[in-house]
């Protein structure tokens, strides 16, 4: 019973996020400050799986919350505020990726070296989430990209394809390596854990 | 493990990953959302588009009383100091020492003029205290101040002689000069046309015998 209690303690009721909502649309700064300590750990957490370093993810976080206070008069409540929270951080950090790309290095699908798709060991261990973060932080930029982009936030490939300007095939591509990638670095987490364990 | 699976249980684990963000971070949002709003064109609230109208109006301002200010003389419109300013009070200027002299051109009669006296030249028209010529100006008479001694202005003379040419000169008097009038001072005067009678040679021999 106190787990459950507890939970229901972190999700934001409706009537604090409509408050929020209308003391931001108004520009007061008290609000804002709510807004900012409610939701600043959810948007770091995307701009972190975006972005090549903690850094960058700083960057783009600031500007996603700019952006949140600059737009938030045209949310109209005809959806869940924290999926607008959500897309508006998405969004900045796919714009923020395609900006960098520009600049540079393009590596060649075929000049990769090519990951054996050997089976990974199963593992049924549960992982908690600064485990999984730290192994796809791991993952090179683009295999991180198109795997946050399929996996989390649930877009197609051909969705994908288009908004980092790439082919279809190179996202399948990608994702395949990513999770590839993922599983070989999850069962080195589990082989330590067992050890532990052990 | 399939791919379905291995799939949601990263989803799970990371769809509500939120990580505790460093102090640093909301300070930079701050300064963004400030420069943002600074930066963003609004009518509502102060920003940089009103900045630099007002610095251009100042700036436009400063110009514009600098120019006005240097050169008084340059500056067509002021509304608080006017363009130009007396120096000093006017003064009443003596407006002639010689008075002026309006000239009445004598009427010179193209008829010889009668000689009263042979010491005296022929008086034409009387003259006004005023009455002089300046000696400029070109006439066909001549103008001679009489009776005024030569230390007096010549325009103070009282009285003008006015010689004739085509009156018979009297030798005696050296000083008369002599001048061709003009058309204007001397209006030709009609000539009336006498009945000419002619009588023929039978006429006057009938007319003689009548007589």
């Amino acid at each position: 019973m106190q787990p459950i209690v507890q939970i229901l303690s972190f999700i934001p009721r409706m009537d604090e996020i409509a408050e929020i909502i209308t003391g931001c649309v108004k520009g007061q700064k008290v609000y804002q400050d709510r807004l900012y300590k409610k939701f600043s750990g959810l948007i770091f957490g995307i701009c972190l799986r975006y972005t090549k370093n903690r850094m960058e993810a700083q960057d783009v976080m600031q500007d996603v919350f700019v952006k949140i206070y600059n737009n938030i008069h045209t949310y109209h409540h005809d959806g869940s505020f924290e999926g607008w929270l959500r897309r508006i951080a998405v969004n900045t950090s796919i714009t923020n990726y395609r900006k960098n790309q520009k600049h540079a290095y393009q590596e060649d699908i075929n000049d990769v070296v090519r990951v054996k798709d050997e089976p990974v060991l199963a593992s049924d261990l549960e992982f908690t989430a600064e485990e999984m973060m730290s192994c796809v932080e791991k993952l090179p930029h683009g295999y991180r990209t198109v795997f946050s982009m399929y996996v989390i936030e649930g877009f197609m490939h051909k969705e994908i394809a288009d908004m980092l300007g790439i082919d279809i095939n190179t996202s399948k591509s990608q994702l395949s390596r990513a999770k590839t990638h993922l599983q070989r670095e999850l069962a080195l987490i589990s082989q330590i854990k067992t050890k532990n364990d052990e | 493990m399939s791919d379905e699976k291995f799939f949601s249980q990263v989803k799970n684990s990371l769809e509500f990953y939120a990580p505790e963000a460093p102090e640093a971070v909301y300070s930079g949002m701050r300064r963004k959302l400030w420069w943002s709003g600074f930066t963003k064109l609004s009518a509502t609230r102060f920003n940089m588009w009103y900045l630099i109208l007002l610095v251009g109006l100042g700036s436009g301002a400063v110009a514009y009383s600098n120019t006005c200010t240097a050169p008084a003389t340059e500056c067509n419109v002021s509304p608080l100091t006017p363009a130009v300013k007396p120096t000093e009070e006017a003064k009443v200027i003596p407006a002639v020492t010689e008075p002026t002299v309006v000239v009445t051109e004598p009427e010179v009669v193209n008829q010889p003029a009668v000689v009263t006296a042979p010491a005296q030249t022929a008086v034409v028209a009387p003259s006004t205290p005023k009455a002089s010529r300046p000696k400029s100006t070109p006439s066909t008479s001549v103008v001679k101040p009489m009776d005024v001694p030569s230390s007096e202005p010549k325009a103070a003379s009282s009285e003008t002689t006015i010689v004739n040419t085509d009156a018979p000169v009297n030798p005696s008097t050296p000083e008369v000069q002599t001048a061709e009038p003009t058309k204007e001072e001397t209006p030709k005067k009609k000539k009336k046309a006498l009945p000419i009678t002619i009588y023929s040679d039978s006429n006057k021999d009938s007319s003689e015998a009548e007589k």
